[in-house]
């Protein structure tokens, strides 16, 4: 099988990206090694929620446009147009996500503190205005036994805010029974127990029973719909307060129902999506400086080819990039990468500092194609965190780099053409 | 009616003995006059193990180390190291120990070896090459000798826990975060000590017939405020923490001690160490360790066992040695590790203050004895010492053993880390039995205890204690979860929170320099969850380089 777009990495940026070719009638193949940072996921998608002085950013479009050409966001021609485009294929594939690309809201972090967000999944916690919050008096409810949920911390945030919040553990026989082995009592596990619709029912009424007034919002850890929304629509109508779900620690429920979502939407537009299969190698031509084909573990003897291929392998975390004890490596095609040798230079002491590390990645030129011993790789195209030059936590903007980037390169693959 | 429990600093009594200094040195002194009847104080200025007995290699010596140099020294470690397999088995893990030959060491040597073994009363036993590949896989497959000695490895925490459990089940009283920052003195006679509450601020202070200095390294700047000097040598050594246990017996170097060479095996994971270095004593506050000392440790470490060469580093720690200046000898490795005990009414003139330091961890008890025995002469006292053949809380024999099989594996590790004075609780309930921390097998119930029996005020406090977040996972789940925990049984969510971002920026200070390979994005992953998803970067607050007592209570430590 020939592909016309091969992409390395399943996560948020490979999914975009191979939507959008796949939406142009092109053969997509995405190689998935395993988890993907959607992983650790908040639930909600940022564009931009600080800059680079640290302040906290209101209207991301702007800081956008203010940061340095070195940044990864220049390479982004319109960044408002796909920042939309990104949005419309979210909807389709059926992620319901509320947010307004001029204005930042609130996402509200498990330990109850607030970060800017550009998107939230339409059944979690958002706050559009701190000062002013649509109820005083909150309930944060966790099941008996969960320990991924700071459910005191959250409350705290409440309290915070001036709400009235306060913490209870609920239990159903469905959990109590997941609870006599210890390792069940895990975010994802929890969901899975929780699509019965028993489950709800018997869920939804202990809940009722400790609310006494239906203006009273009801704080439940996003243990709700790993595929989709619709345990959370269901518990939502058998409630009589109003439900807001709030992140949990990983793995994210609302991470893996995005990923979810994202994948079999690719999927249904015909494209292959081979997870497990993780890319070890890939060869590039040193005369033309083209890649010639790739290969992955599961097929060792076979050279993969396409007539794009696009590189969406992530950060450290991911495998995009290894750190060896003296230098940083881009381990598929030996690609250039932006970082100082000697690792003394690639830490910071204080922890919540910038760290240097986290702005490593590949080097590329205007449109994304990624430098090979200095020149660029006409038929490989770079996205999401393996770029270098940002600094996703620092700058609040993880998943809309990676979304915007990704689409960036689609377009670029499709215009190559 | 004494005026100043009104205006003055606030008293906290009259005791027999003021014991200065929360480390096994403390802890064991503590203990033995509080068996002894004596009324004890046992005082801290951060935490429990916060000096060198939370910063060293849990080797127990079987003394074969030294044999060669200080046959004295290697005799008192073997007699010790025989007592503590007796008393404080919950804390030792008897794995016996490798000497090893390598193609460039001289075998000759190795004869020098046993033989000083011998004379010194340790058992040193010549085994075949092979016999010790087949015993240690991990070993160089090139050695060339080996001899197998009665090393063994030792928990440090625990044995501190144990020896400061027993003696507050003795009446001792025992107040951490509080520092000794003068002496009440009158016609030069120490009479007690003043105290700052490191939480509060507050000055107190306390009187008692004699005062033990028992503060490591510290003694010499605390012995200043009583007028009095004593050259302290600091030395430090640094450590390297592997995510997973690749030996089960303790390996050691056959020759004469030098960089790199012990590898000790300790729970999950097993540490390489040491270096050691002479430092100044301004900067025993702040150890960090060099990219150089890393690189040393690790080209040493790898001849003995190769594999340690694609393990995953954790993280890097150092501790300083309490040894007292005997010659100028700039490494500090031919200082005799032998026990110093001081009476500053002969030495110094200063009736009722002690000092007790050098030594060893492994050494401890006796160090308590010979300080107890002191004090007890000074306060006209003449109960026996009883600490070589009590077991410590944890060790007790147990009445009817019941069967291991049907209670969980929290309950085993816990039992592990606290011995039987925690299998009183098995009354597990599904709540107490879910598992906070999966590297450590730390379960709720494991933690309750600890927040109700083991001064535990916050995270640091309940990871000496347990171990949660030291694992291969360096808190990258436990640690959130954990502080979840303390909120729910101790409330105080803000302050939690907070010490919570900070407690992660300390895991981070040990894995820095180690932070390549898996270590790297294992931090990148942590900082993901901890700043990204939680966005604890908005609240964690920069420690102030200078003057910030809390801060002294962060540094990194031995496997954390
Ligand atoms: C790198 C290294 C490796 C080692 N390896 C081993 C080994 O494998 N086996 C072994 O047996 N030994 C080993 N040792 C030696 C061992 O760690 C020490 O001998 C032992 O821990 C000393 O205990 P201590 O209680 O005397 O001192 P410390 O543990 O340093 O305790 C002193 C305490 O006093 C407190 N303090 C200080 N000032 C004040 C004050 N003003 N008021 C109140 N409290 C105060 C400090 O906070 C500290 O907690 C090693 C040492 C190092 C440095």
């Amino acid at each position: 099988m020939r592909y016309d777009t091969i992409i390395t990495g399943g996560g948020l940026s490979g999914l975009m990206a191979g939507i959008a070719l796949a939406k142009q009638g092109q053969q997509v193949a995405i190689l998935a090694k395993g988890i993907s940072r959607l992983y650790y996921n908040s639930g909600s998608l940022e564009l931009m929620g600080r800059d680079l002085d640290g302040n906290e950013v209101t209207r991301p479009l702007e800081a956008i446009a203010a940061l340095p050409p070195s940044h990864p966001y220049s390479r982004v021609a319109d960044v408002a147009a796909r920042a939309a485009q990104a949005r419309e294929i979210l909807e389709e594939a059926g992620v319901k996500v509320r947010g307004n690309l001029r204005r930042n809201h609130y996402r509200v972090t498990p330990t109850g503190l607030l970060k800017p967000a550009w998107l939230t999944l339409d059944d979690y916690l958002r706050i559009d205005n701190r000062e002013q919050l649509p109820w005083q008096r909150a309930t944060v409810f966790n099941v008996k036994g969960f320990l991924d949920f700071p459910d005191h911390f959250v409350a705290a945030g409440m309290r915070r805010l001036g709400v009235d919040c306060d913490c209870k553990d609920i239990t159903t026989p469905q959990i109590e029974r997941r609870r006599a082995t210890p390792g069940e009592m895990r975010s994802t596990a929890l969901a899975r127990t929780l699509e019965s619709d028993a489950a709800l029912v018997s869920l939804a009424a202990k809940i009722n029973s400790h609310t006494d007034d239906d203006s009273q919002a009801i704080l439940f850890p996003a243990l709700l719909g790993l595929d989709d929304d619709k345990a959370s629509r269901r518990l939502r109508r058998l409630l009589d307060g109003q439900l807001y779900l709030v992140p949990t620690l990983p793995a994210s429920v609302g991470g893996t129902r995005i990923h979810t979502l994202l994948r079999k939407h690719f999927v249904s537009l015909g494209g292959t999506y081979m997870l497990g299969s993780a890319v070890t190698s890939g060869s590039i031509d040193p005369l033309s400086c083209r890649v010639l084909g790739i290969k992955a573990r599961n097929l060792p003897d076979q050279v993969i080819r396409a007539n794009h291929y696009l590189l969406a392998s992530g950060s450290f975390m991911s495998g995009g990039l290894i750190a060896t004890h003296d230098r940083v490596v881009e381990p598929i095609f030996g690609l250039d990468v932006d970082a100082p040798r000697g690792r003394d230079a690639w830490t910071r002491e204080y922890l919540y500092d910038r760290q240097p590390y986290m702005e490593f990645g590949v080097a590329t030129d205007e449109r994304l194609h990624p430098l090979h011993d200095g020149k660029p790789v006409p038929n490989l195209w770079a996205a999401g965190s393996i770029l270098a030059g940002n600094s996703p936590i620092a700058l609040g903007n993880t998943t809309g780099l990676s979304m915007l980037t990704a689409l960036e390169a689609a377009a670029g693959i499709t215009s190559s053409q | 009616m004494d005026l100043r429990n009104i205006n003055g600093p606030q008293s906290l009594g009259e005791f027999d003995v003021i014991v200065i200094g929360g480390g096994i040195t403390g802890a064991g002194t503590a203990r033995d006059c509080a068996t002894r009847g004596l009324r004890v104080l046992l005082v801290e200025r951060f935490d429990f193990t916060y000096g060198a007995t939370g910063r060293n290699h849990g080797l127990m010596h079987s003394g074969a180390r030294y044999a060669v140099t200080d046959r004295d020294n290697a005799a008192e470690c073997m007699r010790e190291n025989l007592i503590l397999r007796r008393i404080a088995r919950h804390c030792v893990e008897e794995t016996d120990g490798l000497f090893l030959s390598l193609p460039e060491d001289d075998l000759a040597y190795q004869a020098t070896f046993v033989d000083a073994c011998r004379r010194a009363g340790i058992r040193a036993d010549v085994i075949d090459p092979e016999e010790a590949r087949r015993l240690e896989p991990s070993v160089n497959p090139l050695i060339t000798g080996a001899v197998r000695v009665p090393d063994a490895s030792i928990d440090p925490f625990r044995l501190t826990t144990a020896n400061v459990v027993d003696a507050r089940r003795h009446g001792a009283v025992i107040h951490t975060f509080h520092e000794v920052i003068g002496f009440l003195m009158s016609n030069g006679r120490v009479e007690g000590v003043t105290l700052r509450d490191n939480h509060t601020g507050a000055v107190k202070e306390a009187r008692a017939g004699v005062t033990i200095n028992a503060a490591g390294i510290w003694g010499t700047l605390i012995l200043r405020k009583a007028g009095i000097t004593l050259g302290m040598l600091p030395a430090k050594g640094a450590l390297l923490i592997f995510g997973n246990r690749v030996n089960n017996m303790v390996i050691n170097r056959c020759r004469l001690p030098a960089n790199g060479d012990i590898l000790v095996p300790d729970d999950t994971i097993c540490v390489l160490g040491t270096t050691s270095e002479r430092v100044p004593i301004d900067t025993i506050d702040d150890m960090r360790v060099s990219p150089a000392e890393i690189d040393l440790l690790l080209t040493e470490g790898q001849k003995l066992v190769p594999r340690l060469a694609t393990a995953r580093v954790l993280r890097a720690y150092a501790g300083v040695r309490p040894l007292v200046a005997s010659d100028d000898d700039p490494t500090g490795r031919s200082i005799s590790r032998g026990i110093v005990l001081i009476d500053h009414a002969e030495r110094d003139g200063a009736e009722g203050l002690i000092t007790i330091t050098g030594g060893k961890m492994m050494t401890y008890r006796l160090m308590g004895e010979v300080a107890t025995d002191l004090a007890c002469k000074k306060l006209g006292r003449t109960a026996p010492c009883t600490t070589a053949t009590t077991p410590l809380p944890g060790s007790e024999p147990e009445k009817q053993r019941k069967p291991k099989t049907g209670y969980d594996m929290g309950h085993r590790a816990a039992e592990g880390r606290h011995g039987n004075i925690f299998a009183a609780r098995r009354d597990a309930s599904p709540d107490d039995n879910a598992l906070v921390c999966e590297c450590e097998q730390v379960s709720v119930g494991e933690i309750r205890f600890a927040i109700n029996k083991l001064n535990v005020n916050n995270l640091l406090n309940l990871r000496r204690r347990t171990r949660v977040g030291m694992g291969a996972c360096q808190g990258k789940l436990c640690a959130c979860r954990a502080s979840t925990l303390l909120c729910r049984f101790k409330g105080e969510a803000d302050r939690n929170l907070v010490e919570l971002a900070e407690f992660m920026n300390e895991r981070w200070k040990g894995m820095r320099p180690v932070a390549w390979g898996n270590t790297l994005s294992e931090a990148q992953i942590t900082a993901s969850i901890y700043a990204d998803l939680c966005g604890l970067d908005t609240v964690a607050q920069r420690p102030d380089q200078d003057n910030d007592n809390s801060s002294h209570d962060k540094e990194e430590e031995k496997e954390a």
